[in-house]
């Protein structure tokens, strides 16, 4: 009957024949059909066999969709999810199509787990833990879900996605942010207390909060992340004090003459960036001297120059706070995770 | 008469899949002007060396006489080369709604099934309407299905283990052949192989309203196949039990019957109505109603799960019935 209705077979090697793959996958995605339907589609299309490996679990089908047993191997592949990878045994060079049905394999494979994987339902409940849209029905299931304990603190902590992160007993999930991919995750207070602050790479620490308020502590985490800098790469909430309300403040997000001088200052002349960390943290010109392993009257003399730039005088007391808080609102404003 | 028809049950996802990607090359209804370049071979057929391959096959062509009056017959003759006589027969009948395809039409899967069993299968070349109408199509097929259990040893077969099998127009064919076998003293047949026969010229039932303007083969492909094999007797009293073999009342002293169909295909009811018969009467029918298929659902998409199934079952009813 083939002859006559057409059949599914391997592409040629023709682009008109990605169409094809885009009508495929769309059509199994649409019909919630499983991981092992879409692998096999995956291998009648490319011709080969192909495979997935996620949250600890490999899957291989042969070229004609059959199971098979076997270690992932070093194909070239394609992420989805978190931490997935699909690929296709091709020997060889790869072939036109191979490309596309890869990147729509993984897509749909994206989906397929995570509406089906116990993993993945973590990750959702953690999503609805973290959203401050979150019905208090949903909210309270998560908290269920996540094993959460009413009566105890927890700490929302965030981290840029890009960093590696080992701490995998707990509950944790990467969001997609106004600021680039940021990992959530959720520590209990006394555990987020003990964490090696001077090991990390960036991180933010929120406040320690009953379960059903981590949406405030993931709030203020990621405005703690946004707020660090190579000289403080771990911002904790609790310490932030004024700067976090005003960094969280709808206001933040406006241009100030400060903060477009400091912009301008660091632009021009990275290497300014530590001295005025230190200018602003150190409780004079000498100390900041000091901190910096330069003379004092060298100090003085740039610190002469920066009030032409700034517009102020750091020197003052209110010369601190202004550049204080202007370094802060240009990093909330600079810093990026992707 | 307007009757309310509920929507047909849902395609199964993966062979939705393959619908939606190649399911284009054939438009779900087969119209009258289609008959000519759906004979053209627009759909690209292997040639049935490149289908052989380089498989153990021999295949070999014979002409062979037709019904009286009518002109010779061509068949097809496939065997192990390493066959040994006394093996079991498979007597094919091709698809193609009475009005498309040849004797190759269907070969990938009768190839594995020579391979399988050591079957000598024997596939016909009948006639195709809507230039040669019933009877020519069942009257071609009865006069190869005589040929061949006349030469069953010199093709080195038990003639007591041969089976007709076909799907499609090839299924309902393969029922009118047998009907009239019994009826006229024909050949003995071991078991017919209805692989989602065409039974029914009056399109009436509830599937038959169900598939319509979407799927494979729908209602008005069945209305094209129907005129063009039966004109102006169709879905009149003068239509025999050979061209239709869903009008018999006797489905007695049958061979045992395998019966396949999908759920979302215009043949389900004809062809579950069939099997529900031959057991009225006291007879042996074998049925599968695979969920969520269209019609050749198996031949468009090999790989999927539901596909895989209703071979495994074509092939483990042979196994039976064949012996072998």
């Amino acid at each position: 009957m083939q002859e006559l209705v057409g059949r599914l077979t391997a592409l040629d090697a023709t682009a008109t024949e990605s169409l094809k793959v885009i009508s495929y996958f769309d059509a199994l995605v649409d019909g919630h059909a499983n991981v092992e339907v879409l692998l096999r589609g995956a291998a009648i299309l490319s011709g080969c066999a192909a495979g997935f490996s996620v949250d600890g679990r490999t899957v291989r089908v042969d070229d004609s969709g059959a199971r098979r047993a076997g270690p992932p191997g070093d194909w070239a592949s394609h992420a989805f999810g978190d931490g997935g990878r699909a690929w296709i045994e091709r020997d060889g060079a790869p072939h036109t199509n191979d490309a596309m049905i890869l990147e729509r394999l993984a897509l749909a494979l994206d989906i397929a787990v995570e509406r089906t994987s116990p993993t993945a339902a973590s990750r959702r409940a953690l999503e609805s833990v973290l959203d401050p849209d979150s019905t208090a029905e949903a909210r309270s299931s998560a908290i269920a879900r996540l094993r959460l304990d009413a009566g105890s603190a927890y700490r929302a902590v965030a981290v840029p996605a890009s960093t590696a992160w080992s701490m995998t007993d707990s509950p944790s999930v990467v969001l997609r942010t106004p600021v680039g991919s940021v990992r959530a995750l959720i520590l209990e207070a006394r555990a987020a207390n003990a964490l090696d602050r001077a090991g990390q790479e960036r991180m933010g620490i929120g406040p320690a909060v009953a379960p059903e308020a981590l949406d405030t502590s993931w709030a203020s985490a990621l405005v703690a992340l946004r707020l660090t800098s190579l000289r403080e790469p771990v911002q904790e909430a609790d310490r932030l004090g004024v700067i976090l309300a005003l960094a969280e403040s709808e206001h933040a997000a406006r241009t100030a003459p400060d903060v477009d001088a400091v912009a301008e200052l660091i632009r021009t002349q990275p290497q300014l960036e530590p001295f005025l960390d230190a200018l602003a943290e150190a409780e004079s010109v000498r100390a900041a001297a000091q901190q910096l392993r330069l003379h004092h009257s060298t100090v003085q003399a740039k610190v002469t120059a920066l009030e032409h730039s700034l517009g102020f005088d750091v020197r003052t007391p209110r010369g601190r706070v202004r550049l204080t808080l202007a370094l802060a609102l240009h990093r909330l404003a600079q810093n990026r995770f992707d | 008469m307007t009757t309310h028809t509920n929507p047909a049950p849902p395609f199964d996802v993966e062979l939705q899949a393959v619908l939606a990607a190649v399911g284009e090359m054939l438009p779900s209804t087969v119209t009258p002007e289609l008959i000519g370049p759906l004979r053209q071979g627009g759909l690209g057929a292997p040639p049935i060396s490149d289908l052989i391959g380089d498989r153990p096959i021999r295949h070999e062509e014979r002409i062979v006489a037709g019904p009286e009056g009518a002109p010779d017959i061509t068949v097809s003759i496939f065997s192990r080369t390493d066959h040994v006589a006394g093996g079991p027969g498979i007597y094919h009948t091709h698809g193609g709604g009475m009005i498309i395809g040849d004797r190759f039409t269907g070969a990938d899967e009768f190839l594995s099934w020579v391979l399988e069993f050591d079957a000598v299968v024997v596939s016909v070349e009948y006639r195709l309407a809507p230039e040669n109408p019933d009877p020519a199509p069942v009257d071609d097929c009865y006069a190869g299905l005589v040929w061949f259990a006349d030469h069953a040893e010199e093709l080195g077969v038990d003639p007591h283990r041969v089976v007709i099998g076909g799907a499609s127009a090839g299924g309902g064919l393969a029922a009118g052949v047998a009907l009239k076998a019994r009826d006229l003293g024909g050949p003995a047949l071991a078991g017919q192989l209805l692989i989602y026969p065409m039974l029914d010229d009056r399109n009436e039932t509830i599937s038959s309203r169900q598939i319509d303007g979407f799927g494979v083969w729908d209602r008005g492909s069945n209305d094209t196949g129907w005129n063009a094999l039966l004109g102006d007797r169709r879905k009149t009293d003068d239509v025999s039990i050979y061209a239709a073999p869903a009008r018999a009342s006797d489905l007695s002293g049958l061979a045992p019957a395998f019966i396949d169909v999908a759920t979302a295909e215009v043949f389900r009811d004809e062809d579950v109505a069939y099997a529900t018969r031959i057991w009225e009467q006291g007879g042996i029918a074998e049925l599968h109603v695979w969920p969520g298929g269209f019609h050749g659902f198996d031949a468009m998409a090999p790989q999927a799960a539901l596909s895989l199934e209703a071979r495994a079952a074509r092939v483990a009813w042979l196994r039976r019935i064949l012996g072998s």
